[in-house]
């Protein structure tokens, strides 16, 4: 193929997208990830100067706690037609990993962006790749739904989890178990919302918890109005799509916390978003 | 399973669906502000100190009833106060590329149990 054939070029061009590079740009493939064993998997197809076409394939691992992991891929001069990013291995929920495709110059810190060609949550049936893609953030999507098991703190602890880094959480329902000790006294538990330095929730039980009780607290985003069966176990409400950033809290308070009472079993559901770190 | 060795709560650090939990101590109890502050190991600031101050008074003047919190623990409730060497398993950032990325407050670290 002739380099001084326009024509040439605009026939093996024609009906596709394409964006020339000179050589010196980066494709860029940032990932935040919260699913175990995932890898990415990122392939494309180039047009060189020569006319040759000519493909590329590469692996990206990701870590696991939502920071941003990147791939620099060096591009050579030509029209860059196609790039898809894929899983791999793993099998991510649709929201525990989003993908970043960029064009820049650099690499590393240097790297410097020009251009997003993509960018979606990822999952075993979702491509993400250009052109294609919608350029979507990582909270558009649905999210996906955790069951979270607790720290169970020690005697006369509280209860405390908190919004991981880089995550966004809608908190659908939380659980657990309150022991009381033989100390003579009627504890008032209460769940609380705060945002790691003001409580703007407080949900308190309607009932006075006395020695030598085990009783499951439960509480439920939709909630009306708290009631219980029997003793056993006390349903309460919480407040309903509240969007919790990272560094917010979910804690249990205690009126009247004796020295030999414990919390324990603590489980949760939440539906959980990349934020990214 | 971890204990964390700051508050001495216990967990897994990677749950049953393969992600990662990051631990985080809890504010102090009331049970532990309480101890905490007969030890001296932490110390309120000058408007919390005095709001407690006032409950003790009155605690002292009109002692509450039996089946009552007291003023004080009311107060002591009301406070949301951090163990001195809180830990946060939580990551700062993504930090360097290449590097793991930092966490936030490692202090005393964990013992597996």
């Amino acid at each position: 193929m002739a380099d001084n054939n326009p024509a040439a070029w605009d026939s093996l061009r024609a009906g596709s997208v394409q964006r020339y590079l000179h050589g010196e740009e980066t494709l860029r493939v940032t990932a935040f990830n919260a699913a175990s064993g995932v890898r990415l998997r990122i392939s494309g197809r180039r047009l060189d100067r020569a006319g040759g076409m000519s493909t590329f394939s590469d692996q990206l691992t990701p870590t696991t706690n939502r920071a941003a992991t990147t791939f620099d891929k060096p591009m050579v001069e030509g029209w860059l037609l196609s790039v898809a990013v894929r899983i791999d291995a793993g099998s991510p929920a649709d929201g525990q990993c989003y993908v970043l495709l960029e064009l820049g110059l650099g690499s590393g810190n240097q790297f410097v962006p020009l251009d997003v060609l993509a960018s979606d949550t990822i999952s075993a049936t979702r491509r993400v790749a250009w052109p294609g893609s919608a350029l979507r953030g990582p909270l558009d999507g649905a999210g996906t739904v955790r069951t979270i098991s607790g720290s169970t703190p020690a005697a006369a602890a509280e209860v405390s989890e908190t919004v991981p880094t880089g995550a966004r959480w809608e908190l659908i329902a939380f659980r657990a178990t309150f022991v009381t000790s033989a100390v003579v006294a009627n504890r008032l538990p209460r769940l609380q919302l705060d945002d790691g330095l003001t409580t703007f929730w407080n949900s308190p039980v309607n009932i006075n918890h006395a020695a030598s009780i085990t009783i499951g607290y439960q509480f439920a985003a939709g909630l009306g109005q708290s009631f219980s069966d029997s003793i056993t176990n006390e349903f309460q409400a919480l407040p309903a799509n509240l969007r919790m950033l990272g560094t917010w809290r979910i804690r249990t308070l205690t009126g009247s916390i004796s020295a030999g009472d414990q919390w324990s079993a603590i489980v949760y559901i939440v539906r959980e978003w990349i934020e990214g770190a | 399973m971890l204990k964390c060795n700051v508050c001495g709560g216990t967990y897994e650090p990677v749950l049953a669906d393969g992600s990662q939990y990051f631990h985080a101590c809890a504010p102090l109890s009331v049970v532990e502000l309480r101890d905490a502050l007969e030890k001296k190991t932490v110390s309120l600031r000058p408007a919390q100190q005095a709001q407690l101050d006032a409950a003790t008074a009155d605690d002292q003047k009109t002692p509450v009833a039996a089946d009552q919190l007291s003023r004080v623990d009311r107060v002591l409730a009301s406070l949301v106060v951090e163990r001195p060497n809180k830990r946060d398993e939580n990551i700062a950032g993504a930090g360097a590329p290449g590097q793991p990325a930092p966490v936030k407050r490692e202090t005393l670290g964990t013992t597996k149990v």
